[in-house]
């Protein structure tokens, strides 16, 4: 029993070492590009890589489930980009709210025909619709099928060279779609872009455009803040720099249309589909031998909801490691073969262990260590001792991540904003990065059971007056 | 290291982190504020310049050393949106501003040269002429491209075939974006282009860039060169860019060398011939794009469909559309398009 609590602790220490060590990688990686990218975008005049005879057309897809509340500031937000030539298309996959109706009276669909031009199978479309008001809107109402399933609908009837997923919550700033498909013109072998996602709880969202960014006034949603600083300043950006990138967020990401058709649109079956996508780009160009790109753009910045109740972040947490899971499994020929490069020998071991595995030895760490304290083999001091330098190395890379984000980008312009990030920082360690650990345990276990449930979440939507009277009222008037 | 040890070292990597963020946000704050200032005091005075209530020489003066670099991306900004006399006086007062500039263009830093290349082509052409088409051959493909650019914008005809020579160096490029910046340079440039289209030892992705660029400038006289080129070739993008060129230029003595080309095995091909026919291609051809609205190829049938309609084969698609199966939709559309 002594024998193996001592192995067990071994181990954890090992794991503590290693996935602290490549966190630290990965944030000397990203400070390197960003610099160097801001370097270059400094010099770089904006317009210059998108020329009007240079852009590439794109298709905007919209899945929207239950949208209501944000559907048309998200689909004015697209309206407004700044870009020569793009066309939207919203899949209304089955709502069982106002979503259709809402996007009917906003921008006044009228039935047309539009020919397929690729057969990745889908749940049947009712009705394809284009607005009056804006020809190069349309509106895709069709049987509940799951994202995926919506993103195919769109992409079945996407007529450019690109197209732009994202989701029906988020809104983008102006220029973003002309940064993340700056790549494209830059090298033609890129296949796929992806840019920042930002918490859009807390900020102002006037007609589809942020007009100012604060911090989120509850702690729930300002720990995401924290976590999407993390995940992309520090994450993404290393891994698209060593061409590491596993995953573009569904959120909002660029792809060469004939690329994703090709391999049969989204896989539909899973709830990573964003992820899953990705990884199969990379083995299919790699099977292949097709050259390609994978890049993650830093600054095209793509805002979003984020769940405010614990319930709804729980879910989304659970599906997200259900999804890293069901991803992991299905492309699990990849891993450490040399053929696919950095991804196959070092992306795949890292997600395997340190994202998949990471909730299961962490929780398998919290009670060996307490056994340990328990049957004498380590002190309340050691163990005291192993926790403060846990908190401490957490809160060391967070702070970098902030760090990084006052480097770069500087969104968070109220110094009051900032010092409450660094207080995030120290804090996380205590019951929220547990409870993370918890809803990944629960979205192991679910993986492992082979569910593929969505779970829904309560949406607010974009307020322009995100004062807690304003929000009060809003959660009001949809419960009521 | 003893726990203790550890724990104090880290604690300090925290602070000292956290130090760091509040200095970051003071500098960064501080400057902001300068620009801002700089940008608040040059603004008007630049208005003031440009029309006519001040002079070069007397605002030259007002320049401190400490924010020529601000005030020198100010005027760089000003004059992108200026032409004509307006300009010329904000290239007056850059002028002795730019010296330190012309140094850069060797510092070891591709981002410097590049900056340099960029203001030196925005405020200094052709003064530093020689010096932009030498970064043409730059080592760092990022200010080559922007020497290319700042050729491209001064219109600088003189140097467009070394531009055009040197397309394969941006063999990544989208074919696009090469087309634009040589079109840029307006007319001139089709006599270069023309050549290098008809030149079978050229690059097949520099005679690409060329007949993009000249449909772009909408050059007629590139017409016959384009179609005997579609004789010749069988690569595809050479074929879709030179079918693209005579979609904007070509006349209906074109048409007998589009037509076998909806033939071609590949579909882009055919989806652009049938583009090409709608355009230049008569009554005759109406029966053969119908029944390429049923081709494997989505793409095929949407471009003959439209090219039925401008041919004026409105009943065939109005028969196509009433009847029931899957290209009826195409055909209805190709309608609505039409009517629209």
């Amino acid at each position: 029993m002594i024998e193996v609590l001592l192995w067990i602790n071994g181990v954890l220490l090992v794991y503590f070492a290693l996935v602290n060590l490549g966190h630290a990688a990965l944030t000397i990686l990203s400070f390197q590009t960003l610099r160097t990218h801001l370097r270059w975008v400094r010099v770089v005049d904006e317009d210059v890589l998108t020329r009007s005879n240079a852009g590439l057309p794109v298709t905007i897809v919209v899945p929207a489930y239950n949208e209501e509340f944000a559907i048309a500031d998200t689909v004015r937000s697209l309206l407004a980009l700044s870009y020569p030539e793009f066309e939207v298309i919203v899949v209304n996959d089955g709502s069982t709210d106002d979503t259709r109706r809402i996007l009917t009276s906003e921008f006044e669909f009228r039935p047309a025909r539009r020919l397929q031009t690729s057969d990745i199978p889908t749940a049947p479309v009712r009705d394809t619709l284009q607005s009056r008001l804006h020809p190069n809107l349309w509106l895709l109402d069709k049987d509940n099928g799951g994202k995926a399933d919506a993103l195919n609908a769109g992409l079945n009837h996407a007529r450019s060279p690109l197209f732009c997923a994202m989701d029906g919550d988020t809104v983008l700033e102006r220029d973003a779609l002309r940064r993340v498909t700056q790549p494209f013109v830059v090298d033609t072998r890129t296949v796929a872009t992806g840019g920042i996602i930002r918490i859009a709880n807390g900020t102002e969202v006037e007609s589809g455009s942020v007009e100012a960014v604060r911090l989120p006034r509850s702690m729930l949603p300002r720990f995401q803040v924290m976590e999407y600083l993390r995940a992309f300043l520090a994450g993404r950006v290393g891994w698209g720099a060593i061409g590491g990138t596993l995953i573009i967020s569904g959120a909002f990401g660029a792809f060469r249309r004939s690329v994703v058709c090709d391999m049969g649109g989204y896989a539909v079956g899973t709830v990573g589909e964003d992820m899953d996508l990705i990884v199969a780009l990379h083995e299919h160009c790699r099977d292949r031998r097709i050259p390609y790109r994978i890049t993650f753009v830093p600054d095209p910045v793509a805002w979003t909801e984020a769940p405010e109740r614990l319930r709804d972040l729980g879910r989304q947490r659970d599906r997200w490691q259900r999804g890293l899971a069901q991803v992991l499994f299905r492309h699990r020929r990849m891993f450490g073969r040399p053929r696919y490069g950095v991804v196959g020998l070092v992306a795949f071991p890292y997600f395997t262990v340190f994202e998949l595995f990471g909730p299961l030895i962490e929780t398998i760490g919290y009670v060996g260590f307490a056994a340990s304290v328990v049957v004498g083999e380590a002190t309340i001091r050691y163990v005291v001792a192993f926790l403060t330098v846990t908190v401490f190395l957490g809160s060391a890379l967070s702070i970098s991540a902030v760090a990084l984000e006052e480097l770069s980008f500087r969104r968070y312009e109220n110094r009051r904003d900032l010092v409450v990030l660094l207080g995030i920082a120290l804090v996380e360690s205590f019951g929220y990065r547990q409870l993370n650990t918890l809803w990944r345990l629960r979205g192991m276990w679910g993986a492992m059971r082979g569910s593929t449930r969505w779970g829904e979440m309560e949406k607010r939507g974009f307020d322009p007056d995100p004062s807690p009277r304003s929000q009060e009222t809003r959660v009001t008037a949809r419960v009521g | 290291m003893t726990p203790p040890v550890a724990i104090g070292l880290l604690l300090a990597v925290n602070l000292a982190l956290a130090g760091l963020v509040l200095v970051l946000r003071v500098r960064n704050e501080r400057t902001a504020r300068r620009r801002r200032a700089i940008r608040e005091e040059w603004h008007p005075l630049l208005v003031e310049l440009v029309g006519g209530d001040r002079s070069a020489v007397e605002l030259q003066g007002r320049v401190s050393s400490r924010d020529t670099s601000e005030v020198v991306e100010l005027i760089a900004e000003f004059a992108r949106r200026l032409s004509g006399s307006d300009r010329e006086k904000l290239l007056e007062l850059a002028a002795p501003l730019i010296g330190a500039i012309g140094g850069q263009l060797h510092s070891a830093r591709p981002q410097t040269r590049a900056r340099a290349v960029r203001l030196l082509g925005e405020l200094a052409f052709p003064a530093y002429r020689p010096e932009i088409v030498g970064a043409l051959d730059d080592p760092s493909p990022l200010v080559s491209m922007l020497a290319a650019t700042a050729l491209s914008s001064a219109r600088a005809v003189d140097d467009a075939g070394r531009l055009i020579a040197r397309v394969d160096r941006f063999s990544a490029w989208s074919p696009g974006y090469l087309a634009s910046l040589v079109s840029a340079m307006g007319p001139a440039v089709s006599e270069d282009a023309r050549r290098l289209l008809s030149d079978r030892e050229a690059g097949d992705r520099t005679r690409e860039v060329a007949a993009r660029a000249l449909a772009i400038l909408h050059d007629g006289g590139s017409a016959d060169t384009a179609a005997s080129v579609l004789e010749a070739e069988d690569d595809e993008e050479i074929l879709n860019s030179c079918l693209r060129l005579l979609q904007v230029v070509g006349s209906a003595r074109h048409a007998a060398v589009v037509r076998p080309l909806v033939s071609h095995p590949a579909f882009s091909v055919r989806a652009n011939a049938c583009t090409v026919l709608g355009r230049i291609g008569n009554g005759t051809d109406i029966e053969k794009l119908r029944m390429l609205i049923f081709d494997e190829s989505p793409w095929v049938a949407i471009h003959a469909a439209e090219a039925v309609a401008r041919l004026g084969g409105t009943e065939v698609l109005e028969d196509l559309a009433n009847r029931s199966h899957e290209r009826a939709t195409v055909a209805a559309e190709a309608i609505e398009g039409a009517v629209a």
